[in-house]
């Protein structure tokens, strides 16, 4: 007993001299801040931003002014978002260079705090609840958190919230090493005591981003006017003020394996369990046996989960009113195989919070409307099927566009007695500069296609019709399929191709129709499907 | 008044152990990556003559209780107990049955205490109490009722405690080793990569990243991390990080980052086949820390960006798909970082207009020899893409298909660039393809993957058509 004393007494000399070496300077928050925003990753076309579970990430890049002493010290960078992916950290700046990162992810909690005072002297109050008189009484913490709290009182053992009081535990002081928030820190050593200008860049979660496009169609110009918004959104609980703002479009590759590696330490909980409580006069048993005191670190996703929603993501597809325009306009800078869109001024994004600027616009663009659908070419249908329509635009500079396009959805809008109506909603897949970009603009239903074989020789004479009910001539493409190794050709007239099948190009006149005749050759036994292709969609 | 006494002593620990000491003596860490270290801990103890039982507090609360090993001047060991009965209200009561406890409970409304003695007789879903001659259930009328038991049982204890029985003929005081296995603590490398495209370079940094999730703190110890898994049985494939990682034989080819494994040996310790990175300084590594110390700092090493699109059988693409972005570069002594690297994380960032550094994109690698060429796929190319079409398939006899290839290859930057496309699928089990045609020649990289290496104009694009001969 006498010789773990002094060992005790010896560590407890060592300790704080050890201490005392190492200095800790906090640095409470930056002085200048850069976000850049980066989307979820296999996030394709048509994704939005889900306020409710952000899963973009973003590249936060801090300058902090800080008084460096000389000798070792350990540096604490407060104020980091909560997100942050500690070891993405970089840190440079520092006379002395870098010794060590360190993030603790250990924070104080209930739990925590029970767990480290185990062993150690606590005060036990009691409350009677009837005449309010409390008592205080020396105990010590013997057992806990995780199997339930026993403690040791001059009385003798007893289990904490197992006797019906109004019991809880009171602490004098907070075990070394629990800080409010989970902290990053780095060890230095500089030969010298000054002021250095320190910068701090690192990844962190709960970040996204999506392009939002809106069109409005002139359909008598045949032009569009194509406007996009930047939305993006933070879902740390950290306010990034006056921030300089970017966001990163195209794929960015992650490790799924640091992924794994970047997942937080388990916080410890506290759980009351008493033995069982059963008594003759309740039902049923279990009811009494557990009681959760407290919820702590580890729940809190679950706690995040349970709260009031926030606005829906939704919402971003709802008609953005068309008229009122960004004034402000991101500009797209390349940075190396993607593209970076800067917020040309100062924003600041906001701790769970989503922000829209402009992100592109252009207008009168000139397009093409055409309707569109795949016929399986063997089959006989003789129900008129209604085909989609898209929006053809050449992304060139010649053809009024002529801009990277980064996947996103989008509005499209036509005028209706004067008043913008949605007509369309959809993908947008990345587009680079010269790709045909081709806008999904819903399916109508004034333009309807047939597809018939002749009863005397079915597989020779294919009959496909497609009728026009608008007062105007509108373009076609049927895309012929069939089985593999058969061959389809026009009777009369020349098929061209699409993608490598055989593609029927019409204007059917307005409100008439227009008929081709398709003879189908060889690829027998590969029996027709059952129901006709949907319209190809735009993935 | 014997248990007040008793109290006290207790309490006279406790103050002690206020200070947040550990009973840790002179502590080593050997941390390898699959989640395993070994502890080695040298604790000064003042042994009785004869035998004696020692506890050892403060080990790894995941410890391997049958890895350890204790070795020191003139002791034998009798045995080792490993005791995980942990005290909790629910074992107190159980092990108090046909045991004497106290009731204290306290008058609501004259706040009276009233303390009885009584008997558990069982603690089967409620607790049954004889008091005197009256047979009670504990907190039947739901008043409050405290129970105070005298001790706690032997063999409950807080946490799971080692303890060995040791025996000795020379009492005193002396150095004493334990050493153990345990799970919870890790590392792996984090690379940071500043790519200069202009110049064709790049500034590389290494940080060994370790991870405590043992639920212990290690004081002021000596730190070596060993590049490698020993094997642990179970009859795990034991190859390179990458494959260990997925636990098995890699089933494909997954174009992982190494391109070609290196022969070159780095100027670091090693251990059999394992390189050892020690860390210079004794360090603390917390509980529930995640600590990250450099051990490699290089620049200005060329670097070089390429371009790759693997298209997955004979298919067509009708919406453009984006090259692979890759980043190549060398670990070799001549020309390269110069260091074997353990596995890892890079990540890859590049400036932006304004000088910023920005982030590109990431990747995994595993242990990478000395001397190897490493390839890092950051990401997509927004600008260079291909678009596949199947532009014709015959069947030319009853086991022989004709399959036309058309490849369209873009190009969206002001500068010409070279990509790497493969075609893969070839030789699927049987299907022994033949290349009839191309437009360009091919280098056919094995029988299942031939590659086109070609240039794609400045803002333009390439066609590139192919016929090929399959028996499906």
């Amino acid at each position: 007993m006498r010789l773990h004393l002094a060992s005790l007494l010896l560590s407890a000399l060592i300790t704080p001299q050890m201490a005392l070496a190492q200095q800790v300077v906090t640095s409470t928050g930056p002085q200048a801040v850069s976000v850049t925003v980066y989307r979820a990753p296999g996030a394709g076309e048509g994704a939005q931003v889900n306020l409710r579970f952000l899963q973009g990430y973003a590249l936060i890049t801090e300058t902090r002014t800080i008084s460096v002493p000389a000798g070792d010290a350990q540096i604490r960078f407060e104020g980091v978002a909560g997100g942050i992916i500690p070891v993405s950290a970089i840190v440079t700046g520092l006379p002395g260079g870098v010794l060590q990162k360190n993030r603790d992810a250990a924070v104080l909690s209930p739990a925590a705090l029970l767990d480290g005072s185990l062993g150690n002297r606590v005060m036990l109050r009691r409350t009677n609840k009837a005449t309010g008189k409390v008592e205080e009484q020396e105990a010590i913490l013997r057992a806990g958190p995780d199997q339930g709290v026993v403690v040791e009182t001059k009385d003798g053992i007893e289990a904490l919230k197992c006797s019906g009081y109004n019991e809880k535990m009171v602490y004098d002081k907070i075990p070394n090493g629990l800080s409010a928030k989970p902290t990053l820190s780095v060890l230095t050593r500089s030969n010298r005591g000054l002021t250095a200008q320190v910068s701090l860049s690192y990844l962190s979660r709960n970040f996204d981003w999506a392009a939002n496009y809106v069109a409005e169609v002139d359909a008598a110009k045949g032009t569009l006017s194509l406007f996009a918004w930047l939305t993006l959104a933070n879902g740390n609980g950290e306010s990034f003020v006056q921030a300089d703002t970017n966001a990163v479009a195209g794929t960015v590759n992650r490790d799924r394996r640091a992924k794994i590696m970047e997942q937080a330490a388990r916080q410890p909980r506290v759980t009351a369990k008493c033995w069982p409580m059963d008594t003759t006069s309740t039902h049923p048993e279990s009811q009494f046996e557990r009681e959760e005191i407290i919820v702590t670190g580890s729940s809190m996703d679950k706690m995040m989960m349970a709260m009031p929603a926030p606005p829906m993501a939704e919402a971003v597809y709802a008609p953005v009113a068309p008229t009122a325009r960004a004034k402000m306009m991101a500009k797209q800078e390349e940075l190396g195989d993607l593209k970076l869109y800067r917020v040309p001024e100062k924003v600041t994004v906001n701790a769970n919070g989503q922000k829209q600027v402009g992100l592109l616009e252009k207008k009168d663009v000139p397009f093409e409307r055409i309707y569109i659908a795949s016929v399986w070419a063997q089959g006989d249908f003789l129900t008129p099927y209604p085909m989609g329509q898209i929006l053809r635009l050449r992304n060139t500079d010649k053809k009024g566009l002529g801009l990277p396009l980064p996947s996103g959805s989008i509005a499209v809008f036509e005028p209706y007695r004067g008043q913008q109506m949605l007509v369309a909603r959809g993908p947008v897949r990345d587009s680079s500069i010269g790709e045909k970009v081709e806008i999904n603009a819903g399916v109508g239903g004034q333009v309807h296609w047939t597809l018939r074989g002749d009863p005397a020789n079915p597989r020779a004479r294919r009959t496909a019709t497609i009728t026009n009910a608008n007062p105007w001539p509108v373009k076609v493409e049927l895309v012929l399929l069939s089985s593999e190794g058969s061959k389809i050709t026009g009777v009369g007239m020349k098929l061209g191709t699409k993608d490598g099948q055989p593609m029927w190009a019409v204007t059917v006149p307005a409100n008439g129709e227009a008929s081709a005749v398709v003879a189908v050759q060889g690829g027998e036994g590969m029996p027709p499907p059952a129901r006709p292709l949907p319209p190809k969609k735009r993935r | 008044m014997f248990r007040l006494a008793a109290f006290s002593s207790l309490a006279c620990v406790s103050s002690l152990a206020l200070a947040q000491s550990s009973a840790q003596g002179d502590v080593s860490v050997t941390i390898y990556n699959d989640n395993l270290a070994l502890v080695q801990d040298i604790r000064t103890i003042n042994l009785p003559n004869g035998r004696s039982k020692q506890e050892f507090p403060d080990v790894s609360a995941q410890i391997q209780p049958q890895t350890v090993t204790l070795s020191g001047a003139d002791i034998g060991i009798i045995e080792q107990n490993f005791d995980y009965d942990l005290l909790s209200p629910d074992k107190l009561m159980e092990k108090a049955v046909g045991q004497m406890i106290t009731l204290v409970r306290t008058n609501p409304a004259t706040g009276a205490e009233t303390r009885e003695q009584a008997k558990v007789l069982a603690a089967n879903g409620g607790i049954v109490l004889q008091i005197g001659n009256r047979i009670e259930v504990l907190r039947d009328d739901d008043l409050p009722a405290r129970v105070v038991f005298d001790k706690v049982p032997d063999n409950l204890r807080a946490r799971p405690t080692l303890s060995v029985t040791l025996e000795t003929g020379a009492g005193g005081s002396r150095p004493v080793s334990l050493s153990y296995l345990t799970p919870g603590m890790g590392w792996n490398a984090d690379y940071v990569a500043l790519f200069d495209e202009r110049l064709g370079k790049i500034d590389v940094q290494g940080w060994v990243t370790l991870r405590n999730n043992t639920g212990t703190t290690f004081n002021n110890a000596r730190t070596l991390l060993i590049a490698g898994q020993p094997a642990q049985g179970g009859g795990r494939y034991g190859g390179g990080g990458r494959a260990v990682y997925r636990g098995g034989m890699p089933m494909q080819d997954d174009a992982g980052s190494m391109e070609n494994a290196g022969t070159e040996s780095a100027d670091r310790e090693r251990l059999g086949d394992y390189y050892v990175y020690p860390i210079k300084e004794r360090t603390t590594i917390a509980n529930a820390q995640t600590k990250q110390v450099s051990f490699l700092d290089v620049s200005s090493v060329p670097a070089r960006k390429a371009y790759e699109y693997r298209v997955g059988w004979l298919q067509t693409l009708s919406d453009p798909q984006s090259f692979s972005t890759v980043l190549k570069f060398s670990s070799s002594a001549k020309g390269g970082l110069g260091d074997a690297l353990p596995a890892g994380t890079v990540r890859v960032y590049m400036r932006d207009a304004r000088g910023q550094p920005q982030f590109i994109g990431e990747n995994g690698i595993g242990h990478t020899p000395m001397g190897s060429d490493l390839a890092i796929k950051t990401g997509d190319a927004f600008d260079v893409r291909v678009k596949t079409v199947v532009e014709k398939r015959e069947r030319i006899s009853s086991s022989r298909w004709r399959t036309t290839m058309r490849y369209t290859l873009t190009n969206a930057r002001p500068a010409a660039v070279t990509a790497d496309l493969v075609q893969q699928g070839l030789d699927w089990v049987w299907m022994d393809t033949k290349i009839i045609a191309e437009s360009e020649k091919s280098t056919r990289v094995s029988a299942d993957a031939t590659q086109w290496q070609t240039t794609i104009p400045a803002n333009g694009e390439k066609q590139i058509t192919a016929t090929f001969e399959t028996k499906w």
